[in-house]
């Protein structure tokens, strides 16, 4: 059986984190998985959160989270580390969600929502109605829309960066990303 | 210019995506219509909201154990068959592969359905196939946003869409049956390039349209 130890203290940030992010990589890279375990302790918050935020589902999250970083652990030697190691886990995770996602579309043919927006309340420290409530308009909002408000409205990727990942035309991008706001809108305002 | 222009325009101006002579254009009817300035002030605070949201949250378990399990394997070369039931990203894979299986039979089944709308049995080039592929999806997923808004728009509204999908689709057909007497011409490679941008085009700028237009 798959051992589950209750995370509490053990999330950390990168902030003040040593040794070096570069030499983890670099020890990663030749087999330390220690040193993979502090690169996975100091980005696994917000790993996590974007797969929470891309796929809708806990249960969704923690295994894309895992995957991420198993494909991570097997591709190190493509990182190259000029644009650090965060950037480019950030994209194998979006990478790992999307291709999931793309298969799940065609093979269920459905509309996901998140199972609980709860999930999101645990984190917030200033404003977290308001926050809340903006977690659960994004969580309820359809699928491609979701996706495309969280990769460019959260996470700063632009639309030719989108189009790539999600295999889209940028214009279907735009629109995704207009209908998402307008629909976010009407979602808050209500 | 009109609310219509500025409404359609303002999710660009807010990105600092419009031209330089549009974007003072917009600026200029914001300073002057208090409406559309409300619609802009409302987007902006939407966005300053998603951009103040948490960048992180930690996993209420520990995903590290089941991480370990998986690259120590791999360190030692073998592959965890074995270990299927007491893994989930091994079950993950299994279900990818089915997955798989389930997209090609569904990519065969799309693509001989745009065969038979486009009757035609040539081999056409890579790059065309490929933008076909993309322009395929696009236009797949902004029909189904269409399909969705129609009970939001006007009648006429969406017959005029309507004809102009046709007119689109018509042209579509023409230049690609002339690709089959001649299939390396760059121009006509580009023509139907064009159409298809003019297809998403209209089909992007549907979804933008406000309800009862």
């Amino acid at each position: 059986m798959k051992s589950r130890i209750l995370h509490s203290s053990l999330f950390q940030t990168s902030e003040g984190s040593e040794p070096d992010e570069s030499v983890l990589l670099g020890r990663a890279k030749r087999g330390d998985t220690r040193a993979f375990e502090k690169l996975y302790r100091a980005h696994v918050g917000r790993v996590y959160l974007l797969c929470l935020r891309l796929s809708g589902t806990v249960e969704r999250a923690e295994e894309f989270t895992q995957s991420a970083f198993v494909q991570a652990w097997k591709k190190l030697d493509t990182c190259r580390g000029e644009s650090g190691f965060f950037p480019w886990l950030h994209r194998l995770a979006t990478n790992v969600v999307l291709q999931e996602n793309r298969a799940r579309q065609r093979r269920e043919m459905m509309v996901v929502t998140v199972e609980d927006p709860e999930v999101f309340g645990g984190v917030q420290t200033v404003g977290p109605e308001v926050k809340i409530d903006l977690e659960r308009a994004v969580a309820a909002l359809p699928e491609g829309a979701r996706v495309v408000l969280v990769l460019h409205d959260i996470e700063g990727y632009t639309h030719s960066e989108i189009a790539e990942m999600t295999g889209t035309a940028e214009g279907t991008c735009k629109a995704q990303l207009h209908r998402a706001r307008r629909l976010l809108r009407e979602a808050i305002e209500r | 210019m009109t609310h219509a222009e500025a409404k359609h325009l303002l999710n660009d101006f807010s990105d600092g995506l419009l031209p330089e002579g549009q974007h003072r254009e917009m600026s200029q009817h914001l300073k002057e219509c208090a409406v559309c300035r409300e619609e802009w002030r409302g987007l902006q605070n939407m966005l300053d909201g998603l951009a103040a949201l948490p960048a992180k949250v930690a996993p209420e378990w520990d995903l590290w154990p089941g991480i370990v399990e998986e690259i120590g394997g791999l360190q030692e070369g073998s592959v965890p068959v074995e270990r299927a039931g007491q893994n989930r990203v091994w079950l993950r894979r299994v279900g990818l592969a089915a997955a798989a299986v389930v997209l090609m039979a569904f990519s065969s089944a799309l693509t001989a359905l745009w065969l038979l709308e486009r009757p035609q049995p040539v081999a056409l080039g890579g790059e065309l196939q490929k933008f076909e592929a993309i322009y395929a999806l696009s236009i797949h997923e902004l029909s189904g946003v269409l399909h969705e808004r129609q009970d939001a728009l006007l009648p006429e509204t969406v017959q005029t869409i309507q004809e102009n999908l046709d007119i689109i689709d018509t042209a579509i057909r023409a230049s690609r049956e002339a690709l089959i007497a001649d299939p390396g011409n760059r121009e006509l490679i580009q023509t139907v390039a064009t159409l298809y941008e003019e297809k998403v085009s209209l089909l992007q700028h549907v979804t933008d349209l406000p309800n009862g237009s």
